[in-house]
This record gives C-alpha cells, structure tokens and sequence, in this order.
C-alpha cells in the first residue's frame, strides 16, 4: 500500500515537473531521478506482479537487472540535483562513468548461469555462482560509492534536510557492506541460500530504511519548493491581474509598462509589486483593501526572502 | 510627462531590443560574480562611477513625486530613497538610481523640478554637478535606468533563484 502510494506520488511529481525540466537544465537531474525510481518502484512489483513484469522480458529475470540498475541510475541523478540544491560539485565524472557502471552489472549479470524462469528469489538462488556474486557486488558497491560521495559533499551543510540524506546514505553505506558479507558467506558455502543470518537482518535493517530516508528528503524538499515556487507563480499572477487593472486609471504612464514579462516568477511578482507601488506614489492610484493587503503580503515575503540590502532601521 | 518614449512608435520589438542590449552590455561590463551581493554590487558602481557612493533614507511629504534621488557633487554621490516605503522598493529605488549612474547620463534639469526644500535637507553640501530622480519624468533615459535596475535586482535575486531551480516547478 505504502508502495502504491509512493508510485502515485511520484507519477504526480514527474507528470507536474515535465515542463520545468523540459524549460531548465538544473531542474532535470531530480526529474530523472522520479522517472528512474517510479520504473524502480515498477520493478519490484508494486503496479505489476514481478512474474507478470519478467515474462514480458523473456521470463530469464531480467526484471532482476532492472532492480539493480534503476536504483542506481535514480541515486546519481538524485546526488546531482542535491548537489544543485546546496550549490556543491559533486566531482563523479561524466554520464560516461553511469553508462560504465550501469554496462558492467548487466555485463556480469548475463554471465549468471541458469538465469530462467522468473524467481523472486532469483538473487539467494544465484549467489552460490561466481558471476552472481560479483554482480550483487557491483550492484552494492556503486550504490555504497554513490552514497559515499553525496555523504561526504553534504557533510559540511548537515543541518536541516540535508540531515536525512547524510543519516540515510550512512545506513545505505552500513547495510550495503552487510549485504556484501551475506552474499560472500553463501558463496562461500558458509550459508544456505534464503537461511537470513546477521549480515542479512543488518542489510535488511539499514539498506532500504536509509535509501527510505533518502527518498523522504528527496520528497520533502521537492513538495516545499513545489510549493515555494508555485506561492510565487500565484502572487506574479494575481499582482500582474492587479496591475493591468489600475494601469488603466493611472494619471501617469509607467516607465515598466512595455517591457517584456519576467519568466521568473519571484521577478515577475517584484516587477508587479513595484509598478503597483509605482501607480500609487506616482500614478494617483488607490488601490482596493483587497489588492492593498496582497501587495503588503507579497513584498513582507519578498524582504524577507530576496531583499539583499541590509534592512533599514 | 512624457508619455510619447513609453508607448509610442519606438516602443516597439526593435526599441526593446535596443534596450534590452544597452542594459546587458551595462550590467555585463560591471562583471559581477554570478551570485552578487548587495555590497559586490554597490562597491562595483561605485568604482565605475569613480568616487564613493553614500546611501541613505530621507523623510517627509515633499517626497510624494520622487522614489528615489541620485546627486553628484564633487567629491562623491547621493543616493536617496525615501523612508515610508517598504524595504523591497527602497531597494529598487537604489538600483534604478545605480542605473543612472552607469548610464553616464548628466541631467541638471531635473534640479529645476525638485523641490527646494527636499534638496535643502538632504544634507548634500557642495554644488552639485549631476543629478537623477525616479518618478518625476518617463523618458528614455528613466526607462533605461529602470530596466538596469531590474536587471540588477535578476542578479541579486540570482542568489535565491539558484535554490528554485533543482526540485521546484
């Protein structure tokens, strides 16, 4: 159910910021980062049973790739647009070294032998074999190295959000090397495949929770500058809706007035809040205690937002 | 006022693009970082204007038709905005006026319409060589500095925006 949920949710997300991302460049990493982890969350079976999804593949458990794959693809372009968010660098390269990390696990994957029918316990099954190791391996090492890395960039900005992903990547970093001990003990005979043991309660008990705490600091801060930005649309809205309104009684034209409307909408509402002030002072405008209390409004949020001088006494 | 610069015939596609590559071309020489801040601005035109730059908030009702004043006198400039608006206008007022100066416009008239009594108290000493208003007139050269101001109000805002940009609409 939580499942289905977090499917709706980010179905919504991907359908609401296609334009944005289409528009602008910084905001694509964590619109990639939706669309990967609603096709992750397809894979695991929420919308379709994992059998179902697998024979459309071939019934060979390559939906078992796609498990390992998108999450990985999901977490670097997650990194990237946290990065973007604190205005960091991450320093991981080109989407060469994805392609690369994406192109050795499905490499080492279609070395698994006996890979068919779809299992959902394809990945205990295939432990006992070298390759199915090493592809577990990989899968574990890059989410652990991609974890690491945004670990360490957010590090010195802990406070606040960016908390959970530090708290999370830790947990993910922890239970990656439990799943790497779990793996190599059935490799080495050592444990029955499916048999549990501590390195797999640990991996089950930090893995997903921390990559959970990663996606809760990914939804959180997407919903708050969702509704940050989409505050801001509605003030250049109704400002811009105020202006064209008065412009019409104004004594005075403005020296604005013909210039081309700003993309932006925090600029779009300063233009706005501006001519708006500008028709009163200079135009002899008054304006409605409606319109008089939503200019007050805006420009209370605008100081305290974008005002960049030092505030006068 | 004149209304004829605003909306006239050269208020048209090729009068904003003219405008729009003025203002680039003066914001761009200021070589500001991509992230200014309101000091990294103000010291900027300070040193293009080549002396200091002095800002402050003025009083009274004879400020009705002016928003904002900018005064040169020989060993520096005033810039006023007037202390009964809200913060955010006052901080345009300022940047329109930096506008003025990067223009490099020289306009003593506008000396003839201010008030006495609003240059009298001031506290400006000295002859004063230049001077701008905001509000008094809409020609060419106020469009100008306002659509500088706006552009330096972008940059400033660039700051804030950068936040928007990675998981906002």
């Amino acid at each position: 159910m939580i499942n289905l949920i977090m499917f709706g949710a980010l179905a919504v997300l991907v359908l609401l910021r296609a334009p944005v991302a289409l528009r602008r460049p910084a905001a694509r990493p964590a619109w990639f980062a939706t669309v990967l982890g609603l096709l992750g969350l397809l894979a695991i079976g929420v919308v379709i049973p994992i059998p179902v999804a697998d024979s459309w593949l071939g019934g060979t458990n390559i939906l078992h790739l796609l498990r390992t794959a998108l999450p990985v693809a999901a977490f670097w372009f997650l990194r990237d647009a946290v990065a973007l968010q604190g205005g960091k660098k991450t320093g991981r390269g080109g989407p060469l070294v994805l392609g690369l990390m994406l192109a050795a696990q499905a490499l080492i994957f279609f070395q698994i032998p006996d890979r068919g029918p779809s299992s959902i316990f394809f990945v205990d099954e295939h432990m006992i074999y070298v390759a199915g190791f090493v592809w577990a391996l990989v899968y574990v090492s890059e989410i652990v190295w991609i974890a690491l890395t945004m670990v360490v960039m957010l590090l010195p900005m802990w406070k606040g959000i960016y908390a959970a992903f530090i708290a999370g990547g830790l947990a993910t970093v922890a239970g990656g090397v439990a799943l790497v001990a779990h793996c190599g003990l059935i490799l080495a005979g050592a444990q029955a495949p499916g048999a549990g043991g501590i390195p797999w309660t640990l991996f089950n008990f930090l893995f997903y929770p921390g990559i959970l705490l990663i996606v809760v600091g990914f939804v959180t801060i997407t919903v708050r500058d969702v509704y940050r930005v989409a505050r801001w649309r509605i003030a250049d809205y109704r400002l811009t809706r105020a202006l064209s309104t008065y412009e019409l009684q104004s004594t005075a034209p403005l020296a604005t007035s013909e210039m081309p409307r700003a993309a932006n909408p925090v600029l779009g509402a300063y233009r706005a809040a501006i001519q708006l002030r500008d028709l009163q002072s200079l135009g002899g405008v008054s304006l409605k205690p409606r319109d008089t209390r939503l200019l007050a409004s805006v420009e209370r949020r605008m100081t305290a937002s974008h005002l960049s001088m030092a505030r006068p006494q | 006022m004149e209304k004829a610069a605003a909306t006239g015939p050269d208020s048209s596609g090729h009068a904003h693009q003219d405008l729009a590559a003025t203002v680039r071309g003066v914001v761009d020489e200021l070589g500001l970082p991509p992230h200014p801040t309101w000091d990294e601005v103000q010291t900027r035109v300070s040193a293009r204007f080549g002396k200091p730059l002095h800002v402050a908030a003025l009083y009274g009702e004879e400020w009705a038709s002016v928003t904002g004043l900018f005064l040169e006198v020989e060993e520096c400039g005033y810039i006023f905005y007037r202390q009964s608006d809200s913060p955010i206008y006052q901080q345009h007022s300022i940047l329109h006026e930096f506008g003025h100066i990067l223009l490099d416009e020289d306009d003593c008239r506008i000396l003839d319409e201010l008030p006495r009594e609003l240059v009298g108290d001031s506290g400006v000493s000295g002859a004063i060589t230049r001077a701008a208003a905001r509000g008094l007139e809409v020609s060419a050269a106020e469009l100008a500095a306002e659509a500088i101001g706006y552009a330096l109000a972008e940059k400033l805002f660039a700051a804030q925006a950068f936040n928007e940009g990675a998981f906002g609409l």
